[in-house]
């Protein structure tokens, strides 16, 4: 028999023989890399989920035209070209707005042309009584203006341009109560605006919600303004700032508790370790005594050691993928990506942490005096 | 004989029972810090969500519709009512008086600075006023827009001719701080020119960069209108909103006597925007929804993520407890052999352990539960920058799952010692 093969067998045999204090121990490293391994799966993706909830804030970047004089307008042409500058996949929504004032039921008041599905995905805080109009000339009113108007949904409503003395008849089919200037518009799809407001092809503004931090909503915001001279891009950072303060905090909260997490993995595997050295006194003093090196003992514990801390990870890892999604579905209703780096990560310090387990134990077991271990302590 | 073992198994076994207990005050103040801080979370981070702003708008009940686009007022009759300034005080003694961490009154009146067009805004910045109760208490824009960034100092209440400018309108004015400039307005008495003094330059990301900001009372002299405010901006600490919240938002009258009493005294922002219309007659209180509806969602997922956080922690340290209590029971099979031989019967042997580990269990906890609240002010001070309030209600949780936890980790070996022959275990194996 090699020596090798010596070694393997009596590493394998130990923890063979041992089986439920190997299984305290595997249970142990287990379950603490598991939640260690979750932990970080979920600390390396929040940015990305939780910068996305943050959305829920509404438009970060807002379109007017670069010459802001009164009532000057955007083409929606240009506008269109210039949202294939934006990477479809930071764009949470975006909505143009065509403002004019309308009189109907003898009030005066603002109408908006908008874009309906973008306006959802733009401003998710609208709280809407009704429906989001399907047809061409259905219309959501503000909630305050509804009461002004007595207005119920299902009723029509005809409002007539104040420029261009055009009448049409809308139905609400929608309230939408905000808290602020919202509360007193109308809001129709935006073709419908155009032709009633007289501004065929032509918005006020535009608002887009995109993800990213300030800076680089401020690079998207220049980028913006220089492709398309007549634009200029607003980036609104007050959100971008706070969601940046925010994603700080609660990034070091979760890198506390996975080192406290450690620390008691640690503790725990390495109280289970000594007494496995304790258990074994009279085994080492036997193989002391028949001229086993402190050397040699001292690598049968770390090999019996990695070969636990590999279990460990490997059987952590998917322990840990399972409570990362658990947290990602509960939390952010989403799927945690499963990172590779994370993986090696959470294996090789699975391996570590047996390893510091083991130093004290293996101390104790190098300073074992065989002849007092043999004789009965 | 029953306590005479128990002590000795104290005294003597002291060393193997130190480890057991500093295992578990480890364990219990792990949980204790993450109890205490998922229970403060919530104060803690919807205070760091302020810089969204303020939460709460009143305004003047108004009778004409107003037209505004993009912050501009197209309606010459809007604005023409106003509110009390003296009355704003009573804000703070509504039933939610201390969750109102701070309001601001606006009076604005256009202006025009070199060729650009812009808004005076009359606030308050650092005023401090006295409640009905005859409490002090200093609020205004210097807390109500905490994010701002200001270059310079900020404007004084009591000047007549300070002004912060935004960095929009700095920039394209080329105005900086210290500068005098000279604005033109519209006033009652015709068009006049009025000095200010720029002692800051604000970034606060958001359209008020292209406005100026001066103290209140100058745009009331200028205006004419002494003792009024167009509107109020009140920043409060909410309760994220729920079903009950939703209901009493459409109509509170639609809630039963019982309901209705759990509304109004819960930190809703419809509750608080309800306690507002009332103290203030004329008024109307509106939640921002932007602001309120994404400060409860936020609040919500990170109270959640922080209690599976604690669960987590609570696990890992339930189990580290666990494993050492049998580990240290499984150390002792000689002494229950030896115990068994002499005649013990097996309950005698788990009464023995059970007590031992209730006691480890309850010492642990409490020094684990002290430990605990060191370990949550340092981290409330790292990451928030402010100590935790200490819940009372931690330390019998504690308690409890420290006790538990030491016993059922015992109990799974005692279990497997009791059955143990006594000849075996005596004989060593």
């Amino acid at each position: 028999m090699t020596k090798q093969a010596m070694y393997l067998r009596m590493v394998t045999a130990a923890l063979k023989n041992r089986k439920s204090r190997v299984a305290i121990a595997l249970l142990a490293l287990v379950l603490g890399i598991g939640v260690i391994s979750g932990l970080l799966s979920v600390y390396s993706d929040i940015t990305l989920k939780m910068s996305k909830e943050l959305r829920s804030y509404g438009a970060n970047l807002v379109l007017v035209p670069a010459q802001q004089q009164e009532g000057s307008t955007l083409e929606s042409a240009k506008l269109n070209r210039m949202l294939e500058q934006v990477p479809q996949e930071k764009t949470i929504g975006y909505s143009p707005y065509l403002y004019g004032i309308v009189t109907g039921n003898k009030q005066r008041f603002v109408a908006v042309g908008v874009d309906f599905s973008g306006i959802q995905k733009v401003s998710p805080y609208w709280s809407l009584d009704g429906a989001w109009p399907s047809e061409n000339n259905q219309i959501v009113v503000g909630s305050a203006l509804a009461e002004k108007l007595e207005l119920k949904v299902g009723q029509k409503l005809n409002i007539t341009a104040e420029e261009t003395g055009k009448t049409e008849s809308l139905q609400v089919v929608g309230m939408v109560t905000t808290g602020s200037t919202e509360d007193y518009q109308v809001f129709l799809e935006l073709n419908k605006a155009q032709v009633l407001l007289g501004k065929e092809g032509q918005i006020h503004t535009a608002y887009l919600s995109v993800m990213g931090n300030s800076a680089e909503l401020i690079t998207l915001a220049e980028t913006i303004s220089q492709a398309e001279p007549g634009i200029k891009a607003n980036p609104i950072q007050q959100i971008a700032r706070s969601e940046g303060v925010i994603l700080e905090k609660i990034r070091t909260l979760v890198y506390l508790v996975v080192i406290v997490i450690l620390a008691s993995t640690l503790l725990c595997v390495s109280t289970t370790m000594m007494a496995m050295v304790m258990e074994r006194r009279r085994e080492i003093g036997l193989r002391k005594a028949l001229g086993a090196t402190n050397r040699a003992i001292a690598g049968e514990f770390l090999g019996e050691s990695a070969l636990l801390g590999i279990t460990g990870g490997v059987l952590g890892s998917l322990v840990g993928w399972g409570i990362a999604q658990v947290i990602g579905l509960s939390v952010f209703k989403a799927y945690i990506t499963l990172r590779p780096s994370v993986l090696m990560a959470v294996i090789i310090l699975s391996v570590l942490v047996a390893w510091v387990a083991v130093i004290m134990p293996v101390r104790t077991a190098a300073n074992i005096e065989p002849a007092l271990v043999l004789k009965g302590e | 004989m029953f306590w005479r073992m128990l002590k000795k198994s104290f005294s003597k076994g002291l060393k193997g029972k130190l480890l057991a207990v500093v295992t578990i005050a480890f364990g219990a103040s792990l949980a204790s810090s993450m109890l205490n801080i998922s229970l403060d979370i919530g104060d803690k981070v919807n205070r760091e969500l302020k810089t969204y702003g303020a939460n709460i708008l009143v305004e003047p009940r108004v009778e004409t519709v107003p037209l505004n686009i993009g912050g501009v007022e197209y309606n010459p009759l809007q604005g023409q009512s106003f509110l009390e300034e003296e009355s704003l005080s009573s804000l703070k003694t509504i039933f939610w008086a201390n969750n109102i961490l701070s309001f601001t009154p606006y009076l604005e009146q256009p202006a025009t600075t070199g060729n650009q067009d812009t808004v005076l805004v009359g606030t308050w910045f650092n005023k401090e006023i006295t409640t009905p109760a005859g409490e002090k208490v200093v609020t205004g824009a210097v807390s109500l827009k905490a994010w701002w960034k200001v270059n310079g100092q900020w404007a004084e209440d009591s000047s007549e001719n300070q002004a912060m400018v935004g960095a929009e309108l700095a920039k394209k004015t080329g105005i900086k701080p210290g500068d005098n400039v000279k604005v033109l307005v519209n006033t009652p008495s015709g068009r006049r020119e009025q000095a200010l003094k720029v002692t800051g330059v604000f970034d606060s990301g958001s359209g008020d960069d292209r406005k100026v900001f001066v103290p209140l009372a100058l745009i009331q002299k200028l205006q004419g209108t002494s003792g009024k405010v167009s509107k109020v901006e009140v920043s409060a600490l909410t309760t994220p909103e729920n079903e009950l919240a939703r209901r009493a938002a459409k109509d509170p009258k639609s809630l039963s006597s019982e309901e209705y009493e759990r509304w109004y005294c819960t930190a809703y922002v419809g509750a608080i925007t309800y306690q507002i219309e009332e103290i203030l007659p004329g008024v109307r209180a509106n939640a921002i929804r932007q602001v309120a509806e994404s400060e409860g969602l936020i609040l919500g997922k990170i109270q959640l993520l922080m209690l599976l956080l604690t669960a987590a922690a609570l696990l890992s340290a339930a189990l580290g407890i666990s494993s050492l209590m049998t580990t240290k029971v499984l150390e002792r099979s000689k002494e229950i052999g030896l115990l068994k031989a002499l005649g013990a019967e097996g309950w005698q042997v788990v009464v023995l352990f059970v007590a031992e580990s209730v006691i480890s269990g309850i010492i642990g906890g409490i020094l684990g539960y002290l430990m605990g609240l060191g370990f949550a002010q340092v981290i409330g001070q790292a990451v928030f920058g402010s100590g935790l309030s200490i819940k009372i209600m931690v330390l019998p949780i504690v308690l409890t799952l420290s006790v538990g936890v030491a016993l059922m980790g015992s109990l799974s070996a005692i279990r497997m010692l009791v059955n143990l022959r006594p000849a075996e275990v005596l004989h060593g194996r």
